[in-house]
């Protein structure tokens, strides 16, 4: 078997997705070659420590995070995020070729954004807001004109048989006897107000995911807002380092026409050294040649001082030989 | 808990039983946060992504089909936020360093010192592989999701996630090599 095919069968055996006959082949060809008994223990361990990694803990309140935000089953809204392109049907992941980009990036892109916030959570969050707000402002507009009607606190035994949540205000059950259309002082009350306890207990839930929505909904500006700094703060950072690039070139160009005026006068300095060197060989040269003269000179000068004397004695010596 | 289980949460929850979905969130919100901190290496990243996934399959419940795994297919949803955000940031985030691991579990003092310095060193190889390397890698060996359900999560064909799956272990095992030497 070829190397890659031979490590191939050893990642479906260590898989676990290896047929038996397939197994047993490996099982052989380990048995024959202890170099790829060797090969085999090196995977298994790699093998060993991936499964043997322990999950990283996610951060302390995150369930209780997503357990805020779960609606019950009759408020779930039909879209949570608005964005059409991200239904699912349509994801593309790897591998296909068919990235989908629901919304473009890069950095003009994130700015875009930020400027016209994506209409997602935030728009879910304020149209289940309203929404909350206004069946809140509803429901205690009702409970108060109820609680006019009936009187309040109720007592335990008007509220028997009611299943609501503890600690809440309940009214008793409204029945016909209790609800009296139109013939008390305030506002009238519509016949839609019927069961007291649970429009008590909808409008205080719905108040406090009303609550939760607006706490959501301040994080969201938060966060985009936390990410219009980092853009900015990498723009900024960006033309910090253009700015330190061109500085950067322009000492370089600086360095250079210096270094080039200092080759210049280098060159310079050499010329000139030369030619002081010239001149004080011409002036040696001159010298000698003086020097030269001046011997010729003491030379000749002694040579007709030895002529002259020369012709003394010889006259001399005619003198005396004349006497004689 | 099985795919039984989870199908009957999911029914509970439809006909109003909110606190079966939360069950739902207290069973899988590890497993996602680990999906998604894989591909992003970001805590924050992988904390927004993990609740974003949750009201993601709230909002689709409906388009939900039951021959999948619910486990496979809230995977799916995972990955594909987690490659969503990825995308959108327009670059890899460097590996956050303040991510807390899992205790090891064992009695032996020196074996879970031994076994935590294996564990760290693997980790660091494996947060220094390309997202696609850590993403079939989390799949196959973090969620032990079958090829073929990979191959759904993914969108591509069960040879393609095998060959990606050989590649990058071999492409972990020669960064494990090189850090070793080092």
């Amino acid at each position: 078997m070829q190397a890659d095919r031979l490590t191939e069968r050893m990642h479906a055996v260590l898989d676990g997705t290896a047929t038996p006959e397939q197994a047993e082949a490996l099982r052989i060809a380990l048995a024959d070659d202890p170099a790829l008994a060797s090969e085999f223990a090196t995977w298994a361990a790699v093998f060993d420590g991936l499964s043997r990694m322990p999950m990283a803990h996610p951060p302390e309140g995150l369930v209780a995070a997503i357990a805020t935000a779960v609606p019950s089953v009759r408020e779930r809204p039909a879209k949570l995020f608005s964005d059409p392109d991200q239904l699912y049907p349509g994801h593309a992941v790897l591998g296909s070729g068919k990235a989908r980009t629901s919304q473009p990036f890069g950095f003009q892109a994130i700015l875009g954004r930020l400027r016209t916030p994506a209409p997602t959570r935030e728009s879910y969050a304020m149209n289940t807001n309203r929404k909350f707000l206004a069946g809140g402002v509803a429901a205690i507009v009702a409970l108060g004109i109820a609680a006019v009607l009936v009187g309040a606190p109720p007592k335990s035994a008007d509220t028997l048989g009611t299943v609501v949540p503890a600690e809440r205000y309940r009214a008793p059950q409204a029945g016909a006897e209790a609800v009296k259309l139109g013939d008390q002082a305030g506002a009238p009350v519509t016949s839609g107000v019927v069961d007291n306890a649970a429009v008590t207990a909808g409008s205080v839930e719905a108040a406090a995911r009303a609550d939760k929505a607006n706490a959501a909904l301040s994080a969201d500006k938060a966060n985009a807002a936390l990410t219009a700094d980092k853009a900015n703060a990498a723009l900024t950072a960006d033309k910090a380092s253009a700015a330190m690039t061109a500085d950067k070139a322009s000492a370089a160009m600086t360095a250079d026409k210096a270094s080039a005026a200092m080759t210049a006068d280098k060159a310079s300095a050499a010329m000139t050294a030369d030619k002081a060197s010239a001149a004080m060989t011409a002036d040696k040269a001159s010298a000698a040649m003086t020097a030269d003269k001046a011997a010729a000179s003491m030379r000749a000068d002694k040579a007709n001082a030895a002529a002259r004397a020369d012709r003394a004695n010889a006259a001399q010596r005619a003198d005396k030989a004349a006497t004689n | 808990m099985s795919d039984a289980d989870d199908q009957a949460s999911l029914a509970a929850y439809r006909s109003g039983d909110r606190d079966a979905f939360i069950g739902l969130v207290e069973r899988y919100h590890r497993p996602v946060y680990n999906a998604a901190f894989t591909i992003l290496r970001r805590v924050d990243d992988a904390s927004d992504v993990t609740q974003t996934v949750f009201l993601r399959v709230i909002e689709r419940l409906d388009d939900y089909d039951p021959h999948y795994r619910f486990f496979s297919w809230l995977y799916r949803i995972a990955v594909n936020e987690a490659l969503d955000v990825l995308r959108r940031n327009g670059r890899e985030d460097p590996l956050d360093d303040d991510a807390e691991v899992a205790d090891l579990d064992g009695c032996d003092p020196e074996a879970l010192l031994q076994q935590a310095q294996e564990s760290d060193r693997l980790r660091g190889c494996l947060m220094r592989l390309p997202t696609g390397d850590r993403t079939v890698l989390t799949l196959r060996h973090f969620s032990d999701l079958s090829y073929d359900e990979i191959a759904v999560i993914l969108e591509i064909d069960e040879k393609t996630v095998k060959s990606r799956l050989f590649e990058a272990r071999k492409r972990l095992r020669r960064l494990m090599i090189r850090i070793e030497v080092h």
